[in-house]
């Protein structure tokens, strides 16, 4: 049975994100895994005597400390938890949730190699557009990752990023033709840009390079 | 005085005049038989256009008023115009106040028709036009500008943050600044190990970054509403190319409207507004800048596009002509329906409701004025309407603030229409009097007669009157004596035997209760007696009264004797009037007289039992008395009058003449006759005035001595000017063809006493002196036998105190 994990933080769109992997799940007949990130350059800025954020799209400044933040995110979890719940229930879908603390890209890189693909949002910190990433390991099915990018891309805007790990530089272009074939078909192929990060850094530096002929 | 013969009593029908054999020979006769003045009234009413001249038809139920009206406002109806179809469409611009249209006759049907088709190509066109890639090209231009437009002003912060060693974060509700170390964010304890100089600078740096992200953060609304603005236009660019052809089709089509034309151009200005309407879309694909979680007019955003026919004139041949049997507050204005949905009520232009008075509007609406006036603010609101020429659709719990929820307000409708009430004669009186407005609102009085005249060719007329009532039942036919019965049947009920009832409605129940007994009998031809047998059952059915009144008169339990004679008692007559069904009784009366102060009493009176009218009549014998006799003495009598054994209310005056006589019997101390009853009023000179009923009485006296049986001498005094009025049944009058019972006539009061004692009444000379030996010779000697006694009295001073008592009083 074919595992997805979406990732579920509170940022814009998650919930539709969450009922689109949600339905793609149910007609895939996989199994779902929610996963919330603690992320860590958050804690630590909470920790930093002049924590301090500023409030989309108030701009109003509101401080932070590390009690609040560790509550709010408690909370948030809480929540994302229930949203899954209530959603398997519904799909009589198979479920799973778990909180992790760490980087985000390191926390979403670490979770493809334990599972089949993952689903995420955007990765930019300065996008407020709802985006999607999708995560997987070389020699995933082509159909699948075609399939999972075709239900979830309505939802999205802009450019889709398919994150493929453990490729290697012979076998990926053959892969990538055969996703790229797949999605042309439902007029996807232009919005998705394939990145094969060695890791996290490197993930890092690819997402923040601009984005060419997707839209 | 005259005693009556046979044929006084009943005025026949003569069989000769008709020359038919069955009324089926007959044509039919005009409706409004007998009703020339009502015919004329309804003629001038409908035919007066200025306000006001709304008709009050008031009349007796069953004289065909409804019949009438209906009739004439049809024929004028039919040569008149069709009035305009009105539909209501909603108000783009007030969505609480729907608009009303006003379309020619049978367009109305045809426009919303049109509606429906354009509603249809739209949402055919209007996606059609969203996916062409032209749009698509353009929707993502301006999407990805916006968003560029964001993330480079965001991109500019994080590089400026990144340049000088700070990372940017998103954290749940917005964005944070904090010192990095390598990729990630520095650790807050390696930051407080930093200088103090160092930390101030990271602080200071931060900080300016803040505010250079408040500014970008307080630009992005403005991009977006910008952004908004372009999608908006450009869906209505997107949208005018599918829709103008299209409705300017429906404009050129109803171009002579401007009402029309100009609601199509609101209509377009709608649709370019709310093309996501008619988009077959995905949530997820719902465009930017469209709302589509919002409508004004109800469950489905397109029912604003629908047209409400209200009225519409399709089938209608002219001016219509509208009877609303429940004249109720809505069904009279309209009303607006609710739908429950999710437990609330909710409601749209499109479940409004017309009323009578839409219905009616350009013709002519038929009302019971009763049904008006009884149900809660019918009568205010159809008089608001007529006022004001306009119908105002509010409901009753706006009106009275019974409701404060958001309701509608529809446009109000012009009103040209002309109101004939349908009422009784008191409602006619009782609202001029007690209603300021309705005499400026219903001018025109249309009065239906009761009855008609009876002359030569009014028999003939009545029988073409059954013809066309049995023809309209599928009645048999009447043979003429038949028709003869049916017209002396006429004439008494009408009381009159100068009369014809135009009761309608009896006249057509007679018909077909006389149809029934024809067909019992197997008959083709209904006959007299299938006529009279129907007269007998109705009486049957309705006499159980009666019949229980003459039995206890016959045991013994009432008294009332009809042979022997008595000073100072005499049978009086009464009319018992019990629902439709009216029977005569004899009453009797007794008269007691002593020495007294001159005052008459009614015991009746006294009693509260009597009526007004009854009252007046015993002090009118107070005037008789003393007007008549011993003029030169005070009136020094006591006179008790009473109706025997009457435990309800006594009134009218038609036995005061029987009470005179009972008195005039018990001050001569003659005796009376008790086989005689009689009837009539009187006036203080002794005239014996007409009264009603006066067949009933008759044949109420006449069915007593006939069960006692008829002695010979049993007869009934009426007054003279009744003679006119005498229908009576057969039996009475054979009765009195062969000398069992008498029917008299008398003028004044003098006549009757005279037949009552058998002694002359007794007429006064030139001096005032009555001769000796007559009635009014032995009554006014008693009168003054009561007033010598009074005077020797009076001369014999006060009477002085029992002298026992002047002795108590002086211990």
């Amino acid at each position: 049975m074919l595992r997805i994990v979406v990732m579920q933080q509170a940022w814009p769109a998650g919930d539709k994100l969450l009922r689109a992997a949600a339905g793609a799940a149910t007609r895939m007949n996989s199994e779902l895994t929610g996963l919330f990130i603690e992320d860590s350059d958050l804690l630590k800025l909470a920790g930093m005597p002049f924590a301090c954020e500023v409030c989309f799209p108030s701009a109003t400044r509101r401080e932070l400390n590390t009690q609040q933040l560790e509550r709010t995110l408690r909370s948030l979890a809480e929540e994302a938890r229930r949203s899954l719940e209530a959603l398997a229930r519904h799909s009589a879908l198979r479920s799973s949730f778990r909180v992790a603390r760490g980087s985000l890209l390191a926390e979403l890189l670490a979770s493809v190699s334990e599972t089949d693909v993952v689903v995420a949002g955007t990765l930019s910190r300065v996008s407020s557009a709802p985006g999607l990433s999708v995560f997987c390991v070389a020699g995933t099915a082509p159909a699948v990752i075609a399939e999972l990018i075709d239900d979830l891309a309505p939802w999205a805007y802009g450019s889709i990023a398919l994150v493929v790990l453990g490729a290697d530089a012979d076998t990926l272009p053959a892969w990538e033709v055969e996703v790229r074939k797949r999605l042309a078909r439902k007029g996807l192929a232009r919005r998705v840009r394939v990145l094969a990060p060695g890791d996290e850094r490197e993930l890092y530096a690819l997402l923040r390079r601009p984005v060419e002929g997707a839209g | 005085m005259t005693n009556l013969s046979p044929d006084k009593l009943c005025r026949r029908c003569d069989t000769a005049q008709f020359s038919f054999t069955t009324t089926a020979e007959l044509v039919d006769a005009e409706y409004a038989l007998g009703q020339e003045r009502a015919v004329e009234a309804i003629r001038f009413g409908i035919g007066m256009s200025p306000r006001g001249y709304n008709l009050f038809a008031m009349g007796p139920e069953g004289v065909g008023r409804h019949q009438i009206v209906s009739q004439l406002l049809a024929e004028r109806a039919a040569t008149e115009k069709i009035p305009d179809d009105w539909c209501y469409v909603f108000n783009f611009n007030q969505a609480h106040r729907p608009k009303a249209l006003r379309l020619p006759a049978g367009k109305g049907i045809e426009f919303r028709r049109d509606m429906e088709r354009l509603v249809e190509d739209l949402r055919a066109g209007i996606p059609a036009a969203f996916e062409s890639d032209a749009y698509r090209a353009q929707r993502r231009e301006i999407e990805s500008e916006l968003n560029e437009r964001q993330s480079q002003a965001m991109g500019g912060v994080e590089e400026s943050a990144s340049a000088q060693g700070i990372a940017l974060v998103r954290t749940p509700a917005g964005f944070g600044f904090a010192p990095r170390h390598e990729d990630s964010v520095m650790e807050p304890q390696e930051f407080l190990k930093l200088p103090e100089k160092e930390r101030k600078r990271l602080e200071a740096v931060i900080g300016e970054l803040q505010e250079e992200l408040g500014k970008v953060l307080h630009e992005m609304p403005k991009w977006r509403r910008e952004a908004y603005r372009k999608l908006k236009e450009l869906n209505r660019e997107i949208t005018r190319t599918a829709v103008s052809g299209l409705i300017e089709d429906i404009r050129l089509k109803y171009a002579a409207l401007p009402e029309v034309v100009a609601y199509m151009g609101a209509v377009q200005e709608d649709v370019l507004d709310h093309a996501e309407y008619f988009l077959q879309t995905k949530e997820t694909e719902a465009p930017v800048g469209m709302d589509m979680s919002h409508s004004e007019a109800g469950e489905s955003p397109l029912r604003r596009l629908a047209v409400n026919v209200l009225v519409e004139r399709t089938s209608e041949a002219g001016a219509p002509v509208v009877y609303e049997d429940n004249p109720t507050h809505d069904n009279l204005i309209g009303r607006i329906e609710h739908l429950a949905q999710m437990g609330a009520l909710k409601t749209d232009f499109t479940l409004i409701q017309a009323g009578a008075l839409h219905r009616a509007n350009g013709g002519y609406l038929i009302l019971d004025a009763h049904r008006v006036l009884t149900q809660p603010f019918a009568w205010e609101a159809l008089k608001r309407s007529l006022r004001s020429r306009q119908i105002n659709m509010e409901s009753l719990g706006q009106a009275l603030s019974l409701i404060s929820t958001v309701s509608l307000q529809p446009e109000c409708v012009p009103l040209d229409v002309k109101v004939v009430l349908i009422g009784q004669r008191q409602h006619y009186y009782l609202l001029h009097q007690y209603d300021p407005e309705f005499a400026s609102l219903f001018k025109v009085l249309v009065d239906f007669e009761d009855d008609m005249d009876r002359h030569p060719g009014s028999d003939l007329q009545f029988a073409g009157t059954m013809a066309a009532i049995t023809r309209r039942e599928s009645l048999r036919p009447l043979d003429r004596e038949a028709v003869a019965r049916v017209v002396e049947r006429a004439s008494r009920l009408a009381a009159d035997s100068g009369k014809l009832t135009v009761q309608m409605m009896g006249l057509a129940d007679l018909l077909r209760e006389s149809d029934h007994w024809a067909a019992q009998s197997k008959e083709q031809i209904i006959t007299a007696p299938h006529v009279q047998r129907a007269i007998n059952a109705m009486e049957e059915r309705s006499g159980r009264v009666r019949s229980r009144l003459r039995e206890n008169v016959l045991r013994g339990t009432l008294l009332v004797d009809t042979s022997g004679e008595r000073a100072g008692q005499i049978n009086g007559l009464a009319v018992m009037q019990l629902g439709g069904f009216a029977f005569g009784m004899a009453n009797r009366i007794t008269a007691r007289v002593r020495l007294g102060s001159g005052r008459v009493v009614d015991i009746e009176r006294e009693t509260d039992l009597g009526g007004p009218l009854h009252s007046k009549g015993v002090l009118i014998l107070s005037g008789f008395l003393a007007g008549r006799y011993a003029q030169g003495v005070p009136l020094s009598l006591a006179a008790s009058l009473v109706f025997e054994q009457s435990y309800g209310g006594v009134d009218g005056d038609s036995a005061s003449s029987a009470e005179l006589y009972a008195l005039l019997s018990a001050l001569a101390d003659l005796p009376l006759p008790q086989s005689l009853a009689v009837t009539g009023s009187v006036n203080q000179h002794g005239d014996v005035q007409a009264i009603g009923g006066v067949n009933e009485k008759i044949e109420g006296f006449f069915d007593l001595c006939k069960a006692r049986g008829l002695s010979g001498k049993q007869g009934v005094l009426i007054p003279a000017s009744n003679v006119k009025h005498l229908m009576l049944k057969d039996e009475v009058v054979e009765a009195v063809a062969a000398g069992q019972f008498a029917v008299h006539a008398v003028s004044t009061i003098d006549e009757g006493i005279a037949l009552l004692t058998g002694i002359p009444a007794g007429a006064a000379d030139n001096s005032g002196q009555f001769p000796e030996g007559t009635v009014n010779y032995r009554v006014e000697q008693r009168l003054l036998k009561f007033a010598e006694q009074i005077r020797n009295r009076q001369s014999n001073g006060p009477r002085r105190r029992p002298v026992r008592a002047r002795k108590r009083g002086n211990q």
